[in-house]
């Protein structure tokens, strides 16, 4: 087992992407994601990175160099159908064309979205909007973008005999946000950490705590041991409130709204201790480059957690004895190990369906090289096995709250500042609650990335949402999709967007409605 | 069904009926952060590290403005850990709403000092003063306080005759 998170540069020329790739899953690669760049100001190129894990390896960045003319290469999808999206998004966001991809729909920009028009460019200015025009037709059995099942912007297009589905299409990026935009065009090294825990509502932490790391990476920055400590205990906090989130939400979908509240209940004491530690219960607003800003008081929260400890089993066997909310979710939305790992999806989605991934141990970062904890995987692919990862995560997690305030070295909590070099490439992987999530950064000039790439864990597992989907009934739809813990907004990266219409916050602010 | 029935009874009632009762707020909760005027020198380093640029910084007829606008603040308690004469103070504040929009900012204009060689305005009285006494403090000689930083480097550079055109 590797004892620290590991990344190694592959470069090879367009024509032989292909067979290096095939080389590379044939050694038992798993596919992340991909980044493509606009390196025409540095390098008078654009490039595009694969990002892939192996086991014995780490992580591998395998990148290929385009003409700036004519950025263009053959797909990978044939060879590994889970890089679609990835591919698309560079197709779509900066303009590399690449031959062979299915292109039945946009992904991420709106259908009306000028061609020729690339946004993660880097002469396209981040204030600039194009007009926007007619909407998409609809077509099939259409649920959301608002519906009361579903708690985010998001539409599922359900193609249906009767009442069973046969296949199942999704539209997505209704709230891209352009965060990496802004990132690149406005902020500082030590502002993106606070857009970044706004990636996501529920898991913020991680996405802030990987972009410290990436840039800290980049700059050879030795982050002090406690730092470390802290965000582990964090990243484990955010966690457990983000898996109790999920599972009162599958047993509201179910129908048994007794356990949702008693799942948020319980989830309520955590976001307090949250707050008690970092002064706000969800944005932390802990990190900075270099380490963190608050010490944690190891004594108190011991004591919380043993408390805790004793509510969360209670609240399991309740669940557990519960026979109709078992049998609600038991043998629907099937992911097969086969499907899961072609789809390359992650996180408990992944382990429910028989993949044993877990970055925290196969990848270690933060303080987990030096923590011990279960890696839970279940064989059956369905809700039920991706409700009870997560309830036994939860337990796990416990545990390694215990294990961090009770071992927690002393020590400074922040390192000293110094200058990040410019056009350092470096990744960062991490283990959200909902799967692996990777930052790629570029460091830039003038104390700015040059680019800023996230891939949520969402992201992976949306995918894999038509498969599951086939075959069940029109019912079940709601909670299948939520039993993957969707979170759209961390997918979307996402404007406030209503009617159409865009409005500005001095307007809302003139309307009371702020 | 019995663990639910001995759940629900053990529990009992635990939604709170606030706004009837205080909110629970623990120390060291980051809510509004707020100015004291009589210690903000104007230096604007608050502004410079907000990520949502809630504080701005204008110059304008002699006077530097220092805008925090709480309609767009984050609440990340930057502005209060950077700020070297600890005018900003992170209250525990956070029932912001208001009809008006004026109430969720506030203004404060300092007077600015001209150069006395090239007359444009350069920094706040204030500015000055700090600095002087922590010049002072060392037991160093204060001189050349009242200029600009460029015409400060033509002068130390002997090159008065060029700063003075």
């Amino acid at each position: 087992m590797m004892r620290s998170q590991i990344y190694s540069f592959l470069e090879v020329d367009p024509g032989s992407l292909r067979d290096k790739m095939k080389e590379l899953v044939d050694a038992g690669a798993r596919f992340s994601t991909s980044v493509a760049v606009d390196e025409r100001p540095i390098n008078s190129c654009f490039s595009h990175t694969y990002i892939l894990f192996l086991k014995d390896r780490g992580y591998v960045l395998l990148t290929t160099k385009l003409s700036s003319e004519m950025p263009e290469h053959d797909t990978l999808t044939d060879i590994v159908p889970g890089v679609e999206w990835a591919e698309k998004e560079a197709m779509e966001l900066v303009g590399i064309k690449i031959r062979g991809l299915p292109q039945k729909r946009k992904l991420i920009l709106p259908e009306n979205w000028p061609e020729d028009l690339h946004p993660l460019r880097k002469d396209f200015d981040y204030r600039y909007r194009p007009v926007e025009k007619a909407d998409l037709e609809a077509e099939g059995l259409p649920i959301g973008p608002y519906h009361p099942a579903l708690h985010e912007p998001e539409s599922f297009r359900l193609y249906v005999r009767g009442e069973e589905i046969i296949d199942a299409e999704y539209v997505g990026f209704l709230v891209h946000r352009g965060v990496e935009k802004v990132a690149e065009g406005r902020l500082t090294y030590n502002q993106i950490p606070f857009i970044a825990e706004r990636i996501c509502g529920i898991c913020g932490f991680i996405h802030s705590t990987l972009y410290c790391n990436a840039v800290e990476r980049a700059a050879g920055i030795d982050v002090p041991e406690r730092a470390k400590w802290i965000r582990s205990f964090m990243l484990e906090l955010e966690r457990i409130h983000s898996h109790l989130l999920l599972v009162g939400v599958v047993c509201h979908m179910a129908g048994f709204d007794t356990g949702f509240m008693h799942a948020w209940r319980l989830r309520e004491n955590f976001m307090r201790l949250a707050e008690r530690i970092s002064g706000n219960r969800k944005t932390y607003g802990m990190n900075l480059v270099g380490g963190v800003r608050r010490d944690i008081d190891n004594i108190a929260a011991l004591d919380f957690l043993k408390s805790s400890k004793k509510d969360i089993e209670e609240y399991v066997s309740m669940l557990m004895e519960n026979r109709l909310l078992i049998r609600r979710c038991e043998g629907i939305g099937v992911l097969g190990r086969q499907d899961a790992r072609k789809m390359c999806v992650v996180g408990p989605v992944a382990r429910a369906s028989g993949i044993d991934i877990d970055v925290r141990r196969d990848s270690p970062y933060e303080a987990y090289g030096e923590l011990s904890f279960r890696v839970p995987v279940y064989m059956e692919g369905d809700v039920l096995s991706r409700v009870m990862v997560r309830l036994e995560e939860i337990k796990e997690s416990i545990s390694i709250l215990e294990q961090i305030a009770g071992e927690m070295p002393k020590g400074p909590i922040m390192a000293e500042t110094r200058d990040v070099p410019p056009l350092i490439r470096s990744i960062a992987a991490g283990e959200a609650p909902r799967g692996e999530d990777i930052h790629f950064v570029i460091t830039g000039r003038d104390n700015k990335v040059y680019r800023w790439r996230v891939r949520s864990p969402t992201y992976n597992n949306l995918p894999a949402l038509p498969l599951m989907l086939k075959g069940n009934l029109i019912a079940d739809a709601p909670l299948i999709i939520g039993s993957i813990d969707p979170c759209f907004s961390c997918t979307d990266r996402c404007i406030v967007l209503k009617e159409g219409r865009r409005y500005r916050l001095e307007e809302l602010v003139g309307r009371g409605r702020l | 069904m019995r663990k639910v029935v001995k759940m629900a009874v053990e529990t009992g009632v635990v939604t709170r009926p606030y706004p009837f009762v205080a909110p629970e707020v623990p120390p060291g909760f980051r809510g509004r952060p707020k100015i004291d005027f009589n210690l903000c020198i104007g230096c604007g380093a608050c502004a410079s590290v907000c990520p949502p640029n809630a504080i701005t910084v204008e110059e304008k007829d002699g006077f530097r403005r220092i805008s925090l606008f709480t309609g767009r603040c984050i609440f990340c308690a930057r502005c209060g850990e950077v700020c070297p004469e600890k005018a900003i103070k992170i209250t525990e504040d956070f029932e912001l709403s208001s009809d008006e929009k004026i109430d969720l900012y506030q203004i404060l204009e300092l007077k600015m000092v001209r150069c006395e060689i090239c007359g444009r305005f350069f920094a706040t009285e204030r500015e000055l003063k700090k600095v002087k006494e922590e010049i002072e403090k060392k037991g160093m000689e204060v001189e050349k306080l009242n200029l600009c930083p460029e015409c400060r480097e033509k002068v130390s550079a002997g090159l008065e005759s060029l700063a003075r055109r």
